[in-house]
Protein backbone atom coordinates (compact mmCIF):
# COMPACT_ATOMS: atom_id res chain seq x y z
CA UNK A 1 0.00 0.00 0.00
CA UNK A 2 2.80 2.35 0.93
CA UNK A 3 4.59 1.50 -2.32
CA UNK A 4 1.43 2.29 -4.31
CA UNK A 5 1.11 5.67 -2.56
CA UNK A 6 4.77 6.51 -3.34
CA UNK A 7 4.25 5.58 -7.02
CA UNK A 8 1.13 7.75 -7.32
CA UNK A 9 2.96 10.69 -5.73
CA UNK A 10 5.84 10.18 -8.16
CA UNK A 11 3.54 10.16 -11.21
CA UNK A 12 1.90 13.41 -10.06
CA UNK A 13 5.37 14.92 -9.68
CA UNK A 14 6.36 14.07 -13.26
CA UNK A 15 3.12 15.55 -14.61
CA UNK A 16 3.77 18.72 -12.67
CA UNK A 17 7.19 18.96 -14.21
CA UNK A 18 5.72 18.47 -17.67
CA UNK A 19 3.13 21.20 -17.04
CA UNK A 20 5.88 23.58 -15.92
CA UNK A 21 7.95 22.70 -19.03
CA UNK A 22 4.92 23.26 -21.26
CA UNK A 23 4.17 26.61 -19.60
CA UNK A 24 7.76 27.72 -20.02
CA UNK A 25 7.73 26.74 -23.70
CA UNK A 26 4.43 28.53 -24.36
CA UNK A 27 5.75 31.66 -22.62
CA UNK A 28 8.98 31.53 -24.63
CA UNK A 29 6.98 31.08 -27.84
CA UNK A 30 4.68 33.96 -26.93
CA UNK A 31 7.73 36.19 -26.62
CA UNK A 32 9.06 34.78 -29.88
CA UNK A 33 5.81 35.53 -31.73
CA UNK A 34 6.14 39.13 -30.52
CA UNK A 35 9.74 39.16 -31.82
CA UNK A 36 8.52 37.76 -35.19
CA UNK A 37 5.86 40.48 -35.34
CA UNK A 38 8.52 43.14 -34.66
CA UNK A 39 10.55 41.73 -37.55
CA UNK A 40 7.60 42.24 -39.92
CA UNK A 41 7.30 45.87 -38.73
CA UNK A 42 11.03 46.33 -39.13
CA UNK A 43 10.87 44.97 -42.69
CA UNK A 44 8.07 47.42 -43.52
CA UNK A 45 10.23 50.27 -42.21
CA UNK A 46 13.29 49.06 -44.14
CA UNK A 47 11.41 48.56 -47.41
CA UNK A 48 9.89 52.05 -47.07
CA UNK A 49 13.34 53.55 -46.48
CA UNK A 50 14.98 51.75 -49.40
CA UNK A 51 12.42 51.30 -52.16
CA UNK A 52 13.07 48.62 -54.74
CA UNK A 53 15.35 46.47 -52.59
CA UNK A 54 13.76 42.99 -52.80
CA UNK A 55 10.51 44.21 -51.21
CA UNK A 56 8.30 41.19 -51.94
CA UNK A 57 10.64 38.28 -51.03
CA UNK A 58 11.76 39.99 -47.81
CA UNK A 59 8.19 40.76 -46.74
CA UNK A 60 7.07 37.22 -47.62
CA UNK A 61 9.89 35.67 -45.57
CA UNK A 62 9.15 37.90 -42.56
CA UNK A 63 5.41 37.11 -42.62
CA UNK A 64 6.11 33.40 -43.26
CA UNK A 65 8.41 33.38 -40.23
CA UNK A 66 5.68 34.87 -38.08
CA UNK A 67 3.12 32.37 -39.37
CA UNK A 68 5.43 29.43 -38.58
CA UNK A 69 6.12 30.78 -35.07
CA UNK A 70 2.32 31.00 -34.50
CA UNK A 71 1.94 27.42 -35.71
CA UNK A 72 4.68 26.20 -33.35
CA UNK A 73 2.91 27.97 -30.50
CA UNK A 74 -0.30 26.23 -31.52
CA UNK A 75 1.53 22.89 -31.34
CA UNK A 76 2.85 23.79 -27.88
CA UNK A 77 -0.66 24.62 -26.66
CA UNK A 78 -2.01 21.31 -27.95
CA UNK A 79 0.61 19.21 -26.10
CA UNK B 1 18.63 89.68 -104.00
CA UNK B 2 21.63 90.76 -102.04
CA UNK B 3 19.37 92.35 -99.45
CA UNK B 4 17.42 89.16 -99.07
CA UNK B 5 20.64 87.19 -98.56
CA UNK B 6 21.97 89.66 -96.02
CA UNK B 7 18.68 89.64 -94.14
CA UNK B 8 18.66 85.86 -94.00
CA UNK B 9 22.20 85.77 -92.66
CA UNK B 10 21.24 88.36 -90.11
CA UNK B 11 18.28 86.30 -88.92
CA UNK B 12 20.35 83.12 -88.74
CA UNK B 13 22.99 84.78 -86.62
CA UNK B 14 20.29 86.02 -84.27
CA UNK B 15 18.82 82.54 -83.93
CA UNK B 16 22.20 80.90 -83.39
CA UNK B 17 23.11 83.43 -80.70
CA UNK B 18 19.97 82.81 -78.63
CA UNK B 19 20.74 79.28 -77.37
CA UNK B 20 24.30 80.36 -76.49
CA UNK B 21 22.92 83.10 -74.23
CA UNK B 22 20.42 80.64 -72.75
CA UNK B 23 23.24 78.19 -71.90
CA UNK B 24 25.24 80.94 -70.25
CA UNK B 25 22.28 81.96 -68.11
CA UNK B 26 21.20 78.37 -67.18
CA UNK B 27 24.28 76.14 -67.55
CA UNK B 28 23.58 72.46 -68.17
CA UNK B 29 24.08 70.00 -65.31
CA UNK B 30 26.69 67.44 -66.38
CA UNK B 31 25.98 63.70 -66.33
CA UNK B 32 28.18 61.64 -63.94
CA UNK B 33 29.58 59.68 -66.92
CA UNK B 34 31.06 62.93 -68.24
CA UNK B 35 33.27 63.61 -65.23
CA UNK B 36 33.69 60.30 -63.39
CA UNK B 37 36.01 57.51 -64.49
CA UNK B 38 34.48 55.23 -61.87
CA UNK B 39 30.95 55.58 -63.22
CA UNK B 40 32.19 55.26 -66.82
CA UNK B 41 34.32 52.18 -66.31
CA UNK B 42 32.75 50.14 -63.51
CA UNK B 43 30.37 47.40 -64.66
CA UNK B 44 26.77 47.55 -63.44
CA UNK B 45 26.05 44.78 -60.93
CA UNK B 46 23.16 42.52 -61.92
CA UNK B 47 22.63 40.77 -58.59
CA UNK B 48 20.37 42.43 -56.04
CA UNK B 49 22.52 40.91 -53.30
CA UNK B 50 25.69 42.66 -54.43
CA UNK B 51 27.61 44.77 -51.91
CA UNK B 52 28.98 47.17 -54.56
CA UNK B 53 26.32 48.45 -56.96
CA UNK B 54 27.13 51.17 -59.47
CA UNK B 55 24.09 53.19 -60.56
CA UNK B 56 21.40 50.89 -59.15
CA UNK B 57 18.37 51.28 -61.41
CA UNK B 58 15.47 50.17 -59.25
CA UNK B 59 16.62 51.49 -55.87
CA UNK B 60 15.27 54.73 -54.45
CA UNK B 61 15.59 56.11 -50.93
CA UNK B 62 12.95 58.06 -49.05
CA UNK B 63 14.59 61.52 -49.09
CA UNK B 64 15.79 61.33 -52.68
CA UNK B 65 15.19 64.40 -54.85
CA UNK B 66 13.60 63.95 -58.26
CA UNK B 67 16.80 65.03 -60.05
CA UNK B 68 19.20 63.28 -57.70
CA UNK B 69 20.91 60.15 -59.05
CA UNK B 70 22.29 57.29 -56.97
CA UNK B 71 25.80 56.65 -58.22
CA UNK B 72 26.97 53.98 -55.81
CA UNK B 73 25.22 51.78 -53.28
CA UNK B 74 27.40 49.96 -50.79
CA UNK B 75 26.89 47.29 -48.16
CA UNK B 76 29.37 45.58 -45.91
CA UNK B 77 31.43 43.02 -47.82
CA UNK B 78 29.75 39.61 -48.13
CA UNK B 79 32.65 38.09 -46.19
CA UNK B 80 31.50 39.94 -43.05
CA UNK B 81 28.52 37.55 -42.98
CA UNK B 82 30.74 34.49 -42.67
CA UNK B 83 30.75 34.52 -38.83
CA UNK B 84 26.99 34.21 -38.33
CA UNK B 85 26.59 31.79 -41.26
CA UNK B 86 29.15 29.41 -39.71
CA UNK B 87 27.45 29.87 -36.30
CA UNK B 88 24.07 28.87 -37.79
CA UNK B 89 25.54 25.83 -39.57
CA UNK B 90 27.19 24.62 -36.34
CA UNK B 91 24.05 25.27 -34.28
CA UNK B 92 21.81 23.45 -36.76
CA UNK B 93 23.91 20.30 -36.37
CA UNK B 94 23.92 20.54 -32.57
CA UNK B 95 20.46 18.93 -31.93
CA UNK B 96 22.02 15.60 -33.00
CA UNK B 97 23.59 15.61 -29.55
CA UNK B 98 20.32 16.55 -27.78
CA UNK B 99 19.52 12.91 -27.04
CA UNK B 100 22.67 12.73 -24.91
CA UNK B 101 21.48 15.52 -22.57
CA UNK B 102 19.71 13.67 -19.68
CA UNK B 103 17.01 16.30 -18.93
CA UNK B 104 15.88 16.50 -22.56
CA UNK B 105 16.17 12.78 -23.31
CA UNK B 106 13.93 12.05 -20.28
CA UNK B 107 11.08 14.16 -21.71
CA UNK B 108 8.35 12.47 -23.79
CA UNK B 109 8.93 12.31 -27.58
CA UNK B 110 6.40 15.06 -28.44
CA UNK B 111 8.17 17.50 -26.08
CA UNK B 112 11.49 16.67 -27.70
CA UNK B 113 10.01 17.37 -31.16
CA UNK B 114 8.67 20.73 -29.93
CA UNK B 115 12.05 21.70 -28.46
CA UNK B 116 13.61 20.82 -31.82
CA UNK B 117 11.06 22.98 -33.68
CA UNK B 118 11.73 25.87 -31.31
CA UNK B 119 15.47 25.46 -31.77
CA UNK B 120 15.29 25.74 -35.57
CA UNK B 121 12.75 28.56 -35.38
CA UNK B 122 15.04 30.65 -33.19
CA UNK B 123 17.98 29.83 -35.44
CA UNK B 124 16.02 30.93 -38.51
CA UNK B 125 14.93 34.13 -36.77
CA UNK B 126 18.51 34.90 -35.84
CA UNK B 127 19.65 34.33 -39.44
CA UNK B 128 16.83 36.47 -40.82
CA UNK B 129 17.66 39.33 -38.46
CA UNK B 130 21.34 39.18 -39.41
CA UNK B 131 20.51 39.10 -43.14
CA UNK B 132 18.11 42.06 -42.87
CA UNK B 133 20.70 44.01 -40.92
CA UNK B 134 23.32 43.36 -43.62
CA UNK B 135 21.00 43.98 -46.57
CA UNK B 136 19.39 47.23 -45.41
CA UNK B 137 22.33 48.92 -43.65
CA UNK B 138 23.53 50.66 -46.77
CA UNK B 139 25.79 53.51 -47.74
CA UNK B 140 24.60 55.59 -50.68
CA UNK B 141 26.59 58.04 -52.75
CA UNK B 142 24.52 60.27 -55.00
CA UNK B 143 25.66 63.12 -57.24
CA UNK B 144 24.79 65.52 -54.40
CA UNK B 145 25.05 63.67 -51.07
CA UNK B 146 26.48 60.83 -49.04
CA UNK B 147 23.90 58.92 -46.99
CA UNK B 148 24.43 56.30 -44.29
CA UNK B 149 21.42 54.15 -43.36
CA UNK B 150 21.69 52.40 -40.00
CA UNK B 151 19.02 50.15 -38.57
CA UNK B 152 19.80 49.41 -34.93
CA UNK B 153 18.11 46.65 -32.95
CA UNK B 154 14.56 46.03 -34.15
CA UNK B 155 12.79 49.33 -34.48
CA UNK B 156 15.45 52.03 -34.51
CA UNK B 157 16.64 53.78 -37.65
CA UNK B 158 19.36 56.40 -38.05
CA UNK B 159 20.05 58.23 -41.29
CA UNK B 160 23.19 60.36 -41.50
CA UNK B 161 23.97 62.41 -44.53
CA UNK B 162 26.44 64.98 -45.76
CA UNK B 163 26.51 67.16 -48.84
CA UNK B 164 29.39 66.41 -51.19
CA UNK B 165 30.53 70.04 -51.03
CA UNK B 166 30.86 69.71 -47.21
CA UNK B 167 33.35 66.84 -47.47
CA UNK B 168 36.74 67.93 -46.20
CA UNK B 169 38.80 64.78 -46.03
CA UNK B 170 38.40 61.17 -47.16
CA UNK B 171 40.60 58.32 -45.98
CA UNK B 172 40.38 54.58 -46.06
CA UNK B 173 41.99 51.76 -44.14
CA UNK B 174 42.44 48.08 -44.80
CA UNK B 175 43.89 45.97 -42.02
CA UNK B 176 44.39 42.25 -41.69
CA UNK B 177 44.82 39.34 -44.03
CA UNK B 178 41.13 38.78 -44.73
CA UNK B 179 40.49 42.43 -45.64
CA UNK B 180 43.46 42.47 -48.01
CA UNK B 181 42.62 39.10 -49.52
CA UNK B 182 39.01 40.06 -50.30
CA UNK B 183 39.76 43.75 -50.91
CA UNK B 184 37.50 45.51 -48.46
CA UNK B 185 38.02 48.14 -45.78
CA UNK B 186 36.68 51.15 -43.90
CA UNK B 187 36.21 54.59 -45.49
CA UNK B 188 36.21 57.64 -43.20
CA UNK B 189 34.66 60.85 -44.49
CA UNK B 190 35.30 64.05 -42.54
CA UNK B 191 32.72 66.72 -43.15
CA UNK B 192 32.25 70.33 -42.16
CA UNK B 193 28.66 69.69 -41.12
CA UNK B 194 27.08 68.77 -37.81
CA UNK B 195 27.72 65.11 -38.47
CA UNK B 196 31.51 65.40 -38.23
CA UNK B 197 32.44 62.01 -39.59
CA UNK B 198 30.71 59.39 -41.68
CA UNK B 199 32.14 55.91 -41.62
CA UNK B 200 31.57 53.28 -44.28
CA UNK B 201 32.42 50.04 -42.52
CA UNK B 202 33.96 47.06 -44.35
CA UNK B 203 32.90 48.19 -47.84
CA UNK B 204 34.25 46.46 -50.93
CA UNK B 205 36.95 48.24 -52.99
CA UNK B 206 37.42 51.26 -50.70
CA UNK B 207 39.97 52.81 -53.08
CA UNK B 208 37.29 53.09 -55.78
CA UNK B 209 34.90 54.67 -53.26
CA UNK B 210 37.52 57.27 -52.34
CA UNK B 211 38.24 57.94 -56.02
CA UNK B 212 34.54 58.51 -56.75
CA UNK B 213 34.19 60.86 -53.77
CA UNK B 214 37.18 62.85 -55.00
CA UNK B 215 35.72 63.08 -58.51
CA UNK B 216 32.41 64.27 -57.08
CA UNK B 217 34.11 66.85 -54.87
CA UNK B 218 36.01 68.23 -57.88
CA UNK B 219 32.79 68.38 -59.91
CA UNK B 220 31.05 70.24 -57.07
CA UNK B 221 33.90 72.80 -57.08
CA UNK B 222 33.54 73.19 -60.83
CA UNK B 223 29.79 73.60 -60.52
CA UNK B 224 30.29 76.38 -57.99
CA UNK B 225 32.88 78.16 -60.15
CA UNK B 226 30.75 77.89 -63.28
CA UNK B 227 27.53 78.78 -61.44
CA UNK B 228 25.90 75.41 -62.13
CA UNK B 229 24.88 74.75 -58.54
CA UNK B 230 21.45 73.05 -58.28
Amino acid sequence: MNQLLEMSQLSIGINDVLIVVKLMMVLALLMYVFFAFLITRQVEMMVRALKGALPLPVKAIAWGHMLVSLMVMGVALML
Amino acid sequence: MEDVFENTVGKDSEISQEPADETERHPVHREPEEYSDVIRNEPIAKSKLSAFVVKPKEIKFETQDSEEKILLLLRKHVMTNLGWIVFIVVMSVLPVGLTYIPIISDLPGRYQVLILMMWYLVLFGYGLEKFLSWYFNVYIITDERIIDYDFYSLMYKRVSEAKIDRVEDVTFSMGGAVMNMFNYGDVYIQTAGEQRELEFEAVPRPEIVVKLLNELAIEEEREKLEGRVR
